[in-house]
C-alpha cells in the first residue's frame, strides 16, 4: 500500500526570546493511504507544528529531516489535494459562508459548484445560514465552517486539528460521521486530539508525541492485543494505578484492594489505560 | 463592573479635554462671527500664525486648501471690523493675506482681492501684496495696473502711475485703454518724454488702427504742449497768498531766464470761486481753499510747469502773477471740488461712507464737550458718535464767533461744514466763521 | 483537479480580501464622514476668492488624498495585521496560496478599496462641482490617478511595516511615511545650507530610502487647470510601480521567513 506521507528525522527549532525551542526532535513515522491516524498529545508536545509542516503553512528547514505528501517533497504542489481544519479557525469576517467556500473551492482549482457547497453546507448544518457573515458566527459553528471548507474540495488527505472543539454531541457526531464517510471512500485521515474515547472510536492507528518525540506509534488492533486493565485505587495515603494483564488478574487485584481497604476510583479496560501510560498524569488534570 | 467605571471615566474624561481644547482654540479656529460693536475699541489680539514657509513644510502638499482657510479667515477678520474700518488698523490683514497666497501663489484674484482691501487701510501694505503677486505672476497686467491705480488716485504719483501702467500695457491681454494711460500719467506728472517715448511704442506696435489713432492724437498733443515752450523749474512755497495764488522763490540756477526773487503764481488748472450772493456762505469758499492749498503746499518744494511764449517771455496776468501748473510730489496739484454748496447735511452717528480727502461735508452731531487747546477750541463729539469727530475753531480765528453762544454748545445739535481731515485717532474740520457752525 | 496559475490565485485573493475590506464598517464610516467634509465645501466656497469652486477643489483633492490614505491605514494595515495575528493566515497557506500570492492579493486588495473610495469621493466631487454650474472632470480623473500612484508606493510599505512590527505601531509607521514622503524634499533643499552634518546625512539617506510622495502632488495645476504632461504621468507610473516592487519583494522576503 502506498505512503501517503513519510517522515524520516524530521527536527523544527523555534527561537523565542532568544531561547531555542525544539518543537519537533527527529521524529519519523509513515501514514500509508486509507489509514486515519488520531495524534495525541499533551500541550506543548509538538502536534500543531507537526500539522503545520505537513499542510506546508511551515516549511521545514534544510537539514533538518525530510517530509513528503503524496509521493513529493514539494508540499507546494499537492496542497489542492489536502485539506485542513486548523484549531479555532479564524476566517474572513465581512464574508459570508457560501462565499468563503467558494472562495475555498475555486483557490484548489475547481470551478464554482453551487450544488457541492450546498451540500456540504447541510453536511455541516450551515445551510439556514450560509448567507450569514462569518464574524456573526459562534465557536460551533466556525468550526463546521472550519470543516466545511476543509472538505469543499474532496481532498485526498484530510488533516485536523482537534476537530471535535467547540463542539456539542450533535456536532461531534457530525465530525465522526464525516471521518468516517471519508474513511470509507478510501482518504486519508489525520486528526489530533485529546479525547481518548475518540481515538478509540475512530482511528486505525494511533501516535503519542510528547516533548517533540514520539513515544508510541502503533495500530489499534496491535494496542488491543495487549489490551489490559487499568485499576486506579485511594486510600488515605493517596492514590495508586495498577495495571492487570488479564481478566483473571484483575480479579485478584480487585480482591486484594479490598481487603487492604482501599476505595476502588476506576476501573478502565482496553487502549486508553495503555495510552495514558504515556500520557501520564497530565491527562487526568486536562480530562 | 469596574471596568464599565474605568471606561466610563475615561470617556468623560476625554469628552471634557476635548471640549477644553476647542473653546480655547475658538479664537484661531472660528471667525468673528458677531460684528464688533460700535462702541467696542480696537483691541486686537495677537495673531499665531506660523510664516508661509514653515506652513508649506508641514502642509503635507495640501497647501491649496490651507491657503483657503486662511483667506477665509482674512475675509471674515475684516467682515467683522468692516462696520469700525475707519478706526480698526487691521494690523494682522496683511499677514493674513500674504501668507495665505504664499501657500497659493497661483491665485490670482487673491491678490487682486487682498491688494484692493488693503488699499483702504494701508496704501503700502496693498502695493506691498501686489508687488508680492507681481513676482509670482510677472506676465498678468492686472497687478502693476492695480498699483498703478493705487500710486495714481491714492498716493498722487503719477510718474510712478506712469511707470507701473506701462508696464502693464507691456504685458499680454491688457484691455486697450492702458498704454494711453501710461502715456497720461507721464503727462500729468511732467515727464513730456517718458509720455512720447511710451506712447510712440505702443503707436508703432499696435495694428489696431483704431488705437493707433488715439495714440497719434495723445502724441501729438503730447508733442503740441512741448513745442509751447513748456518748461518746469522748482520753486520753495513761501505763502499762500488767495485760493488760487502762491507766493513763491524759484530757483535762480536756470540760467534761461530771469525771474524775481519772489514771485506769484497763479495755478493754471484753477478756477477761482465763484462770486456767488449765497451770503454768509459767499465769504467762506475762498477761505476754504485757501487753506486747502496752505496744508497741501506752503513750505513745500514744488516744481512749477510755466509756458513761454514765442518771443521768450512768461505769460503773466494784469496783476504780473506768473501763470503755471503747479506739481507736488510728481502729482500736479488738483484745487478740491467744493461740489453743491453749501453740502448736505449728513448725521455724523450715521456716517457709512469714508470720510474722503479734499471735499466738502457737511455733519450733525451732539455737542459733548468744549475744549480750549493751545492751537485753538474742540468742539467735540464725544466717543458716542461713530467716529472720534472734532470741530476746530484755531485760536486767530476765535475772535469771530460768539463765545457766550459757543458756551453754550454743549449737549446741544449743531452741524458744521468743511474739509474733514483724518488723523491718526479722530477725524476734525477746521471752522473758520459762525457760519460753518448752525445750532438746531 | 489541477492547481490554479499565480495569477488566477493571486486574483481570487485579491476579490475576497477586497470584498473583506469594503464591507468594513470603517470603509463606510470613513466614505461618509469622507462626504459630509467635501460636501463643507459649499460654504467655504461663499468665503474664499478665487476661481469659482477653488474651495470645493482644494477641499475635495485634499480630502480624497488623506481619505485613501486613512483607508489604507485604518484597513489595510488593520486587515493584515489581524490576519497574522488571529492565524487566519492557517486557512489561506493550508491551500495552494503561497506567501507571495498573499503578499500580492493584500496588496491589490487594499488597492481596489482605495480605488472605490476614490471611486466615491470623485462622484461627491463631481457632483459639488456639477451643483455649482462647473463640469470638472479631467481634473478629478487625473488626481485621483495620481493618489492611487501615491497610495500604491505608500501601502506597500504598509505592508512591509506590518510585517515587521505590531499593528499600531504599524499604522504610526506608516504615517510617517506619508509625512516624510510630503515634507522629504523640503527638507532636502533646506539642509543643504545648514552645517549640522549628523542631521543632512539623516536627510539624505531618508531622501535616499523613502519615497517622494510629493512627486505625486498636481494638485496646485489640476486645480487651476493648467496642463500636466504626458511623460510626467508615464514617469510618475514608473515611479510608483517600481519603488512599489521594490518594497514588495523585500516584504516576501521578511514573510517567507516569518514564522507564523
Amino acid at each position: 500500500m502506498e505512503n501517503v506521507i513519510e517522515v524520516n528525522g524530521l527536527c523544527k527549532v523555534y527561537k523565542k526570546n532568544f531561547r531555542k525551542i525544539h518543537a519537533l526532535k527527529g521524529i519519523g513515522f509513515t501514514v500509508r493511504k486509507n489509514m486515519i491516524l488520531g495524534i495525541l498529545g499533551p500541550n506543548g508536545a509538538g502536534k500543531t507544528t507537526l500539522l503545520k509542516l505537513l499542510t506546508g503553512i511551515m516549511a521545514p528547514e534544510r537539514g533538518m529531516g525530510t517530509l513528503a505528501l503524496l509521493g513529493t517533497e514539494d508540499i507546494a504542489t499537492v496542497k489542492h489535494r489536502i485539506g485542513f481544519l486548523p484549531e479555532n479557525p479564524e476566517f474572513f469576517r465581512n464574508i459570508s459562508a457560501y462565499e468563503l467556500l467558494v472562495f475555498a473551492q475555486r483557490v484548489s482549482g475547481i470551478q464554482h459548484d453551487r450544488e457541492k457547497i450546498y451540500r456540504v453546507l447541510r453536511q455541516v448544518r450551515l445551510f439556514d445560514e450560509r448567507r450569514e457573515r462569518v464574524r456573526n458566527f459562534s465557536k460551533g459553528m466556525r468550526q463546521r465552517i472550519g470543516i466545511a471548507q476543509a472538505i469543499i474540495h474532496e481532498p485526498e488527505l484530510l488533516i485536523l486539528d482537534e476537530p471535535m472543539s467547540g463542539l456539542d454531541p450533535p456536532g461531534r457526531r457530525m465530525v465522526t460521521d464525516i471521518i468516517e464517510d471519508y474513511a470509507k471512500l478510501g482518504r486519508t485521515i489525520l486528526f489530533s486530539t485529546h479525547d481518548l474515547d475518540d481515538i478509540e472510536a475512530l482511528c486505525t492507528d494511533v501516535m503519542v508525541l510528547k516533548e517533540g518525540e514520539i513515544l508510541l506509534e502503533k495500530s489499534l488492533a496491535q494496542l488491543r492485543l495487549g489490551s489490559r486493565f487499568l485499576i486506579q485505587a485511594e486510600n488515605r495515603e493517596g492514590k495508586f494505578s495498577q495495571v492487570a494483564k488479564d481478566t483473571e488478574e484483575l480479579w485478584r487485584m480487585l480482591e486484594n484492594i479490598r481487603n487492604k481497604g482501599m476505595r476502588i476510583i476506576k476501573v478502565q479496560s482496553g487502549i486508553a489505560d495503555h495510552l495514558e501510560l504515556f500520557y501520564g498524569q497530565e491527562t487526568d488534570d486536562e480530562s | 463592573m469596574k471596568r464599565i467605571l474605568i471606561t466610563n471615566s475615561l470617556l468623560l474624561l476625554c469628552f471634557v479635554m476635548a471640549g477644553t481644547a476647542l473653546y480655547w482654540s475658538r479664537d484661531f479656529l472660528t471667525a468673528d462671527r458677531r460684528v464688533v460693536p460700535d462702541s467696542e475699541q480696537t483691541v486686537e489680539r495677537d495673531l499665531y500664525l506660523p510664516e508661509a514657509d514653515y506652513l508649506k513644510f508641514i502642509s503635507l502638499g495640501h497647501d491649496g486648501l490651507i491657503s483657503d482657510v486662511i483667506l477665509a479667515k482674512a475675509l471674515t477678520y475684516y467682515g467683522s471690523h468692516y462696520k469700525t474700518r475707519h478706526t480698526f488698523t487691521f494690523k494682522h490683514l496683511k499677514k493674513l493675506f500674504s501668507t495665505a497666497l504664499k501657500m497659493d501663489p497661483r491665485n490670482v484674484e487673491g491678490f487682486l482681492m487682498a491688494g484692493n482691501l488693503l488699499s483702504g487701510i494701508d496704501v503700502q501694505e496693498a502695493i506691498d501684496i501686489l508687488k508680492l503677486g507681481m513676482s509670482f505672476h510677472p506676465q498678468h497686467w492686472k497687478f502693476p495696473e492695480m498699483i498703478g491705480y493705487i500710486y495714481f488716485y491714492q498716493l498722487k504719483d503719477s510718474a510712478n502711475a506712469g511707470k507701473y501702467y506701462e508696464l502693464a500695457a507691456g504685458m499680454p491681454g491688457h484691455p486697450p485703454y492702458i498704454p494711453s494711460l501710461s502715456g497720461k500719467f507721464y503727462q500729468e506728472s511732467g515727464r513730456y518724454k517718458e509720455a512720447l517715448r511710451v506712447l510712440h511704442n505702443f503707436y508703432s506696435t499696435t495694428t489696431d488702427k483704431r488705437l493707433k489713432e488715439s495714440f497719434k492724437q495723445s502724441i501729438d498733443e503730447v508733442e503740441k504742449r512741448l513745442k509751447s515752450g513748456a518748461f518746469s523749474l522748482q520753486a520753495e512755497v513761501l505763502d499762500v497768498t488767495g485760493p488760487i495764488s502762491l507766493l513763491v522763490r524759484p530757483d535762480r540756477n536756470n540760467p534761461q531766464f530771469t525771474l524775481a526773487e519772489t514771485e506769484v503764481v497763479t495755478l493754471q488748472n484753477a478756477v477761482p470761486p465763484e462770486k456767488v450772493n449765497d451770503g454768509a456762505w459767499a465769504t467762506l469758499k475762498p477761505l476754504l481753499l485757501q487753506d486747502h492749498l496752505t496744508g497741501y503746499l506752503r513750505g513745500k518744494t514744488v516744481r512749477l510747469e510755466l509756458v513761454r511764449k514765442p518771443d521768450g517771455s512768461l505769460e503773466r496776468d494784469g496783476l504780473n502773477r506768473l501763470s503755471a501748473s503747479v506739481f507736488n510730489e510728481n502729482h500736479l496739484y488738483q484745487p478740491p471740488d467744493l461740489g453743491t454748496f453749501p453740502p448736505e447735511v449728513e448725521d455724523l452717528k450715521l456716517k457709512r461712507t469714508h470720510f474722503q480727502a479734499g471735499k466738502i461735508i457737511a455733519l450733525r452731531f451732539r455737542v459733548h464737550q468744549l475744549k480750549q487747546e493751545p492751537e485753538g477750541l474742540y468742539i467735540d463729539a464725544g466717543t458716542s458718535g461713530r467716529t472720534p469727530f472734532s470741530a476746530i475753531i484755531s485760536t486767530d480765528r476765535l475772535a469771530r464767533f460768539d463765545l457766550q453762544r459757543l458756551n453754550q454748545l454743549p449737549g446741544r445739535f449743531i452741524t458744521v461744514a468743511g474739509f474733514a481731515d483724518m488723523a491718526a485717532d479722530r477725524v476734525t474740520m477746521k471752522i473758520y466763521l459762525p457760519v460753518q457752525l448752525i445750532g438746531n | 483537479m489541477k492547481a490554479n496559475g499565480m495569477f488566477k490565485q493571486t486574483r481570487l485573493l485579491e476579490m475576497i480580501m477586497f470584498r473583506e475590506l469594503i464591507r468594513d464598517k470603517i470603509f463606510i464610516s470613513l466614505s461618509g464622514a469622507a462626504v459630509v467634509l467635501v460636501a463643507a465645501s459649499l460654504i467655504l466656497n461663499e468665503m474664499v476668492v478665487g476661481q469659482e469652486i477653488k474651495a470645493t477643489k482644494d477641499l475635495g483633492l485634499s480630502v480624497l488624498n488623506v481619505f485613501s490614505l486613512f483607508i489604507l491605514i485604518f484597513l489595510g494595515v488593520n486587515q493584515v495585521s489581524r490576519d497574522l495575528t488571529n492565524k487566519s493566515l492557517y486557512f489561506l497557506f493550508s491551500r495552494p496560496i503561497s506567501r507571495a500570492h498573499y503578499l500580492l492579493g493584500s496588496w491589490f486588495s487594499i488597492l481596489a478599496a482605495v480605488a472605490a473610495g476614490i471611486l466615491v469621493m470623485s462622484a461627491v466631487i463631481f457632483l459639488l462641482s456639477f451643483l455649482q454650474q462647473e463640469v470638472w472632470l479631467g481634473g478629478i480623473i487625473a488626481a485621483g490617478f495620481l493618489t492611487m500612484l501615491e497610495m500604491m508606493v505608500l501601502s506597500a510599505f504598509a505592508l512591509f511595516f506590518v510585517l515587521i512590527a505590531s499593528p499600531q505601531l504599524a499604522m504610526f509607521l506608516t504615517l510617517l511615511t506619508y509625512v516624510i514622503g510630503h515634507t522629504i524634499e523640503k527638507a532636502a533643499v533646506i539642509i543643504e545650507q545648514s552645517a549640522n552634518l549628523p542631521l543632512k546625512y539623516l536627510i539624505t539617506v531618508l531622501d535616499a530610502v523613502l519615497p517622494n510622495l510629493e512627486f505625486f502632488n498636481k494638485k496646485p495645476e489640476i486645480v487651476y487647470g493648467l496642463p500636466i504632461s504626458a511623460d510626467f504621468f508615464l514617469h510618475a507610473t514608473l515611479y510608483a510601480f517600481a519603488y512599489a516592487l521594490l518594497v514588495l519583494l523585500v516584504s516576501m522576503r521578511v514573510l517567507a521567513k516569518k514564522e507564523l
